[in-house]
């Protein structure tokens, strides 16, 4: 098998007069936990539809471990945005006739159900129809569902809306440690603090285009906002005249909370300024600001006639 | 992996005939009420048989000709020495029923009969109100179970009379059931013509002899040339039986996959299924599924349909070749409707958008009702066979023929129709899956028809 679970090559798909994908790579590591994120309407669960073979492109080639997602489905673990149950099943029952269609024996099924609703604390919930579970629990049992078979390749489809942040948590944890056993999982999300603290991957989309597929450590470097946070003990202003003195230091700004940002030229070396900082005065805190998803995907989907937002470029962006 | 697909459809299957007809709704509806309805039908006559008591008592008439009272005692000894099955019998050949066991005749002779108690009349010649008011109090402190004013006119009527009759009075307890009211007044207008006759001097049984109506013996030539028994005028019903009985079951079976289709749909689970199953593996599981519970309705209504003629002896109008063809016509009528409504259920979100494209469903639904008449008539004739070989309404059609039939259906005809049937079913079954690969991942505005086509011809 080569190293990359998807792998996308030029896929595009239209419906209509709409181009919901143009001209997309995506390449998935095996083993990786990569976001897939992007605003609404982006493309992504179309992306991830076709990913699933449940659409076809129009254009493009498209391998799910090494094939076809339709000859592998007992060996993904899909989660679909708009997702269900069965009203009127029990949960147990739904479980079980997931768990069959996805190729599990039934003589496994009951212990797995079991020890799985222990796990996403919803025990003893098996006996009772779906239909009298609240949402929150209904989605818990749909990722049970999506999971149940134990794939090596997990796709989740906005998996966090719709969850309190108690059972986002457990569901991050799950993840979490679904990905350290190894498997490799996609995720669509456009809550980005969620991908940014999960995963090591990062693909974005934008209006059907992909703007940027990097590690995340390497976004972080490539997207430093090259800027020194400091937050002086005393008075911000003598501190603030030091710095734009300073000619390694192109503006300086102080927030509302009297910490000064100042953002350096190009080639600056930003410790030497944060030593200078620290011998000017008694500081509470200094160090460099660190680039958020959040910052990277304003700057990256800006829409023209948008302000004020922290990006070059719409262009694609290769790791 | 076809083992791996047939365990995943059979899987599907099973779980749409689980929560179909495992159901207590489907088990009552459909299974014990039919089965309960059908018992009762047969036993009600027995039960209401067990239930009546008898009339008995006398009855006290005031007649000042003296004839009356011995002619009724005639008459009530005359009903309760007869056997009423012959009587019960005779009614059934009227109505077209051939009872050859005499179950059902004898249930409601013995019906009839439990009415006979020991009756009998005392007449009083005196017509004084003294004389009737003594009687009517006798009555309300129970001596008399009625009393009974047959004036002499009613008895001595002349044959020229113009003007009416005066009234026969009778006065009974409150406490009379209305049965027992309107066997006594039979039993009163019975003996009042009866003893009419007498006064005639004419020979009763005689006259009524001459105004029975005669029974025909229809026969019939066969293929040899013999002549056989005209069976019954469930002729007529047979086709009807067999054609309601495809309807009910595929209309009933399909319409649980159309709402079974739109639930998976409007619930969002079905990507969750399409996530481990293909969407034909998908209106496989389902199509089987669901014929398994045509199935049972077949059997349930099929099996009370055939104790009911087995119950009447007439199990001589079924064979086991007619049974078999049957069968065949039921899968192609099952296929056809099944893969009709799967394509309407995947296209649509919501049930009452399925209307749009119930049409072509109705034809098929309705046609068959309008041909009963003329194919249960004339089976041989050239609207019979041409709408046994045009589909979709093919199948209803053939079983009507094969039920009516007094001559076998050409083999030809049969295997045409047959031939016609699967490719039918090929077709729309092919139609349907493209429609349902397309429709059943799509939401929001359902599609026209022209949009149909057009995924039927996607590639």
């Amino acid at each position: 098998m080569s190293s990359n679970c998807i792998d996308l090559s030029g896929v595009a798909k239209r419906f209509g007069r709409t181009e919901a994908v143009r001209d997309l790579d995506l390449q998935v590591p095996s083993g990786s936990l990569c976001g897939f994120l992007g605003p609404n309407g982006a493309g992504k669960s179309t992306t991830i539809r076709m990913i699933m073979s449940i659409i076809r492109p129009d254009v493009g080639s498209l391998r799910v471990l090494d094939g076809d997602a339709l000859d592998h489905k007992d060996r993904i673990g899909y989660l679909p945005e708009e997702r269900g149950v069965y009203r009127k099943m029990k949960v147990g029952d739904y479980l079980r006739y997931i768990g069959r269609l996805k190729g599990v024996e039934s003589a496994r099924l009951p212990k797995i159900i079991d020890d799985a609703l222990e796990r996403i604390e919803l025990p003893g919930v098996a006996r009772k129809r779906c239909e009298e579970l609240s949402k929150g629990m209904q989605q818990k049992v749909q990722f049970l569902a999506a999971i149940i078979h134990e794939p090596e390749l997990i796709i989740l489809d906005e998996p966090f809306s719709g969850l309190d942040p108690v059972n986002a948590m457990l569901l991050n944890d799950l993840i979490r440690e679904l990905h350290d056993q190894g498997r490799t999982i996609l995720f669509s999300t456009h809550v980005l603090h969620q991908a940014e603290r999960m995963c090591d991957r990062i693909v974005m989309i934008d209006r059907g285009r992909k703007v940027l597929d990097d590690r995340l450590d390497r976004i972080r470097e490539r997207f430093d906002p090259r800027t020194v946070v400091v937050e002086p003990l005393g008075d911000p202003t003598t501190l603030e005249s030091m710095l734009r003195a300073t000619p390694e230091v192109e503006s300086v700004m102080i927030d509302s909370e009297d910490r000064l940002h100042a953002r350096l030229r190009d080639l600056a070396d930003a410790d030497r300024i944060m030593a200078r900082a620290i011998e000017h005065g008694p500081l509470r805190s200094v160090g460099r600001a660190k680039t958020t998803l959040d910052e990277v995907f304003i700057g990256l989907v800006e829409r023209p006639g948008d302000s004020g937002a922290a990006g070059e470029t719409t262009e694609p962006i290769h790791a | 992996m076809l083992d791996g697909n047939l365990g995943k459809i059979a899987t599907i299957a099973w779980r749409e005939f689980r929560h179909t007809a495992l159901t207590k709704s489907f088990l009552f509806g459909a299974v014990i009420l039919p089965v309960l309805m059908g018992s009762g039908f047969l036993l009600l006559p027995l039960l209401l048989a067990s239930q009546s008591e008898p009339l008995g008592g006398a009855v006290a008439v005031v007649d000042p000709t003296g004839r009356f009272a011995p002619t009724f005692d005639a008459l009530v000894n005359e009903r309760m020495a007869r056997d009423g099955s012959a009587e019960a019998e005779d009614v059934m050949k009227r109505l077209g029923i051939d009872d050859k066991t005499g179950i059902i005749s004898q249930s409601i002779a013995q019906a009839g009969d439990a009415d006979y108690g020991e009756v009998t009349a005392t007449g009083f010649d005196s017509d004084d109100p003294g004389t009737i008011e003594q009687l009517k109090a006798e009555a309300r402190d129970g001596t008399w179970i009625a009393v009974a004013i047959v004036p002499t006119p009613q008895i001595e009527a002349p044959a020229d009379s113009e003007e009416g009759l005066p009234d026969i009075e009778l006065f009974l307890p409150r406490s009379t059931s209305p049965g027992h009211t309107n066997e006594l007044e039979g039993l009163i207008r019975s003996a009042t013509v009866r003893t009419r006759f007498i006064a005639a001097g004419e020979d009763f049984e005689q006259v009524q002899t001459m105004l029975d109506r005669p029974s025909i013996d229809v026969r019939r030539f066969g293929e040899d040339g013999v002549a056989d028994a005209e069976e019954s005028k469930l002729r007529m019903i047979v086709p009807f039986g067999f054609m309601m009985l495809l309807w009910i079951a595929t209309f009933t079976a399909g319409n649980f996959l159309l709402t079974s289709t739109i639930e998976e749909k409007s619930n969002k689970v079905i990507e969750v299924v399409l996530s481990a199953v293909g969407p034909l593996q998908l209106l496989w599981g389902k199509i089987l599924g669901l014929a398994l519970v045509s199935l049972v309705i077949l059997l349930t209504y099929g099996g009370l349909a055939i104790a009911a003629l087995t119950a009447l002896a007439l199990t001589d109008l079924l064979s086991w070749t007619t049974l078999a063809w049957a069968i065949v016509f039921f899968l192609i009528a099952y296929f056809t409707i099944a893969s009709l409504m799967a394509a309407i259920g995947s296209a649509v979100n919501e049930l009452s958008e399925a209307q749009t494209f119930m049409a072509p469903v109705m034809i098929v639904m309705i046609l068959p009702m309008l041909l009963w008449a003329p194919i249960a008539e004339n089976p041989d004739g050239t609207l019979a066979v041409v709408s046994s070989m045009l589909p979709p309404i093919l199948p209803f059609a053939m079983v009507m023929r094969i039920g009516s039939a007094t001559e076998p259906i050409p083999i030809w005809q049969m295997l045409l129709s047959t031939g016609l049937g699967i490719a039918t079913v090929a077709g729309l079954v092919w139609a349907a899956s493209r429609i349902f690969r397309v429709g059943i991942l799509m939401q929001g505005k359902p599609p026209s028809p022209l949009e149909l086509l057009r995924w039927i011809r996607q590639t």
